[in-house]
């Protein structure tokens, strides 16, 4: 009967301890998946978050040169156009298929 | 009597073999309009094709068109609002530096950095915007050389499809035999299906283009953002002198 209650206390434990990294992994990936999305969007690149501004002059330059992310993100995203300029490659190879010998 | 006889079954011999005979004579007139004939449908098939690609090819162009246009329009959307957030950091920064000026030389200082900052933030996204347009004009340059290269190779294999078809019917019509007329027009077919697949790989050479104007774009963006650091630490270093401390 001892057996059985230790047995029960580690099973117990063993489901609680499950529980908590499920619901930890959970919450984890909630927060993680909008910016590895955000990342993946962006071609990679990340963009900065503006920081608080506390009045400190290298603050300031700090600030300054995190808000290039915004425009390195948006020269990044014209590559859309560049890979959408050959998307009618199948459209064109179609002209091939035109006719088909063994009507002759 | 006999002679008779002899002559009854000499031209029925004669009969039975041209009775063998006559099927190949026949089949041999009757295989050159056959081919004729389906050339006509052959024809037909071809052109409906044709037109049906033409199609397909021009919705996706519009497809191509309007998806770069949207892209085009969200990311500037996105940059303005992002600029206007960043403004906004700015003029907190401002702030609190302005809070922490005791002297007017420091308030001075701060009322340059500031001005100085804003005329080098004005001067890199007035770069960037103008990197940024260049490359999507190039890009249009691109989709419209693209588009008129297509049109001409398509222009040109319809052209030599339509030639080869001319010829053969032509050829039929005449006393050229139907298997030679058949190898003749496979042939060109052939050599106009090749042709149209060479000049298509030409038009698809486009990856060093792109390549370079890539390449352009971020050695101006680059510029824009190395002169913008420069302004940035001369402003800053004026104003680290009027703030010791620090």
């Amino acid at each position: 009967m001892a057996l059985d209650k230790k047995t029960m206390s580690i099973v117990g434990l063993a489901a609680v301890l499950l529980v908590s990294g499920i619901a930890y992994a959970l919450i984890k990936k909630e927060t993680l998946i909008p910016s590895i999305q955000q990342f993946i969007q962006l071609g990679g690149r990340r963009e900065a978050s503006p920081p608080r501004a506390t009045g400190k002059i290298d603050d300031v330059e700090n600030a300054l040169k995190l808000e290039l992310s915004i425009e390195e993100s948006a020269a990044a995203g014209e590559k859309v156009d560049s890979d959408a300029i050959i998307g009618d490659s199948q459209e064109i190879s179609n002209f091939g298929q035109s006719y088909n010998e063994s009507d002759l | 009597m006999r002679a008779i006889y002899k002559t009854f079954f000499t031209l029925l011999g004669i009969a039975a073999v041209l009775s063998i005979l006559a099927p190949i004579f026949v089949s041999a007139q009757t295989s050159k309009p056959s081919l004729c004939s389906k050339l006509t449908d052959f024809v037909s098939k071809f052109e409906q094709k044709v037109i049906e690609h033409e199609s397909k090819l021009e919705a996706k162009r519009t497809e191509i068109l309007n998806k770069i246009t949207t892209k085009r329009d969200e990311r500037d959307a996105k940059l303005a609002g992002n600029r206007t957030k960043w403004d906004d950091n700015r003029n907190e920064h401002y702030a609190k530096l302005e809070e922490r000026a005791q002297t007017d030389a420091q308030k001075q200082a701060v009322d340059t950095f500031k001005t100085a900052i804003e005329a080098a933030v004005a001067k890199r996204r007035a770069a960037v915007d103008a990197a940024i347009q260049s490359s999507r004009k190039q890009t249009d340059e691109l989709i419209a050389s693209r588009k008129s290269s297509v049109d001409g190779i398509v222009d040109a294999f319809k052209a030599a499809v339509d030639a080869a078809i001319g010829e053969a019917k032509l050829d039929c019509a005449g006393s050229t035999d139907s298997k030679t007329v058949r190898q003749t027009l496979i042939s060109s077919l052939k050599a106009a299906r090749e042709k149209f697949k060479t000049d298509r790989q030409t038009i698809d050479k486009l990856g060093s283009i792109i390549s370079q104007m890539v390449t352009t774009r971020n050695q101006a963006i680059q510029k824009a953002f190395d002169d913008f650091k420069a302004e940035v630490e001369t402003a800053k270093t004026a104003l680290k002198a009027v703030f010791p401390e620090e």
